[in-house]
């Protein structure tokens, strides 16, 4: 898959990716408004890569714009000196503790809910992203390239810099992970 | 450990990341084993509940600002690498090194298509010179200098 600076709509690119890379580098940073200025910046590079310097894409389009994104957030967060990622879980949106959550945040599928189960999803959300923060680095990358961007084990590779082996394995020990805390969830310890 | 059949990697079977042998290996042994059933359920909610979490909103207007940052940035004038003094010096000097060595080399071997080759550049690059000079002054100087020298080689 070879795409070049002419095979590329940018509205339509803007439009099908801001939303990935959005729920991507917010992820990865823990910060809405970090978040939104990487969004902004991987474009830009990803323009005047294509458009300055004649660079031709080599892989997947979603692929190479999340690769720009992953290393604009690793540069954030090396000068933040790879510090716990901060989340206001009562605060900030999407991360709202209360019955009903799903329908303010617009999460598919929690918006029927009766008030029992949404108090046990919403239990169990917040033990997800507790989880996913408390993930090593690059454990929590593939989690989010593989679950928020649809990246595929050999596309994860790429952006990572790793054999797809090793995604597996990473994404293997998060999925064991997270249970365990769930697990420990459940018996209220 | 992922299920209690160690051998099959079901995460990477859910992900449809196994081969079509090994996703039909995984099914007849599904067919069979009740447990890796359950676990793969387990799985399948994990999966949902993990979705879920990264699905958070995206901020009002994110997209019209993006669209904006790149139209300023059309407009925009990149600096290219032969507008960088350092780059440019740095290009020219390993040029006329090139042609330094080349001449010498010549020379040792050929005097007179020396002589000949160096009153050519000489003419070459006192045209190109004037030729340049109304667009890029610096050049014309650095172009006059290199006449020179392919005179004083033709001599």
């Amino acid at each position: 898959m070879t795409h070049q600076s002419g095979d590329y709509n940018w509205a339509e690119l803007v439009r099908d990716h801001t939303a990935g890379l959005f729920r991507l580098a917010r992820q990865m940073l823990g910060d809405y408004q970090e978040a939104e200025d990487v969004v902004q910046e991987t474009f830009v590079r990803a323009y005047v890569a294509l458009t300055r310097r004649g660079l031709t894409v080599h892989t997947s389009t979603r692929a190479w714009l999340a690769k720009i994104a992953v290393n604009l957030c690793y540069d954030r967060l090396r000068r933040k000196g790879w510090q716990e990622t901060p989340i206001d879980l009562a605060t900030h949106p999407g991360g709202a503790m209360s019955v009903g959550a799903g329908a303010a945040t617009g999460w598919p599928g929690w918006s029927d809910e009766g008030p029992e189960q949404a108090v046990v999803r919403c239990e169990q959300a917040a033990v997800v992203r507790h989880q996913l923060l408390a993930l090593p680095p690059n454990h929590r990358t593939a989690v989010v390239l593989r679950y928020a961007q649809d990246l595929s084990y050999k596309e994860i590779a790429t952006v990572m810099g790793v054999p797809e082996n090793t995604v597996a394995t990473w994404l293997r020990r998060a999925h064991i992970a997270l249970r365990r805390r769930l697990e420990q969830g459940e018996d209220g310890s | 450990m992922i299920g209690d059949c160690p051998e099959l990697d079901l995460l990477a079977y859910l992900h449809g990341e196994l081969d079509a042998q090994g996703q039909a290996l995984v099914d007849r042994h599904l067919a069979a084993c009740p447990q890796c059933v359950l676990e793969i359920d387990r799985l399948r909610a994990e999966m949902g509940l993990v979705r879920k979490c990264l699905n958070v909103p995206v901020p009002d207007g994110l997209e019209i600002r993006v669209i904006d940052r790149l139209r300023r940035r059309r407009h925009r004038r990149t600096p290219l690498a032969s507008d960088n003094p350092a780059v440019l010096a740095r290009a020219v000097a390993l040029a006329a090194a090139s042609v330094a060595m080349a001449l010498t080399g010549l020379r040792l071997i050929s005097p007179q298509a020396f002589g000949l080759i160096g009153s050519t550049l000489a003419i070459w690059g006192s045209q190109a010179s004037e030729l340049v000079g109304r667009q890029v002054p610096a050049w014309s100087s650095l172009l006059k200098a290199f006449s020179a020298l392919g005179l004083l080689a033709g001599l």
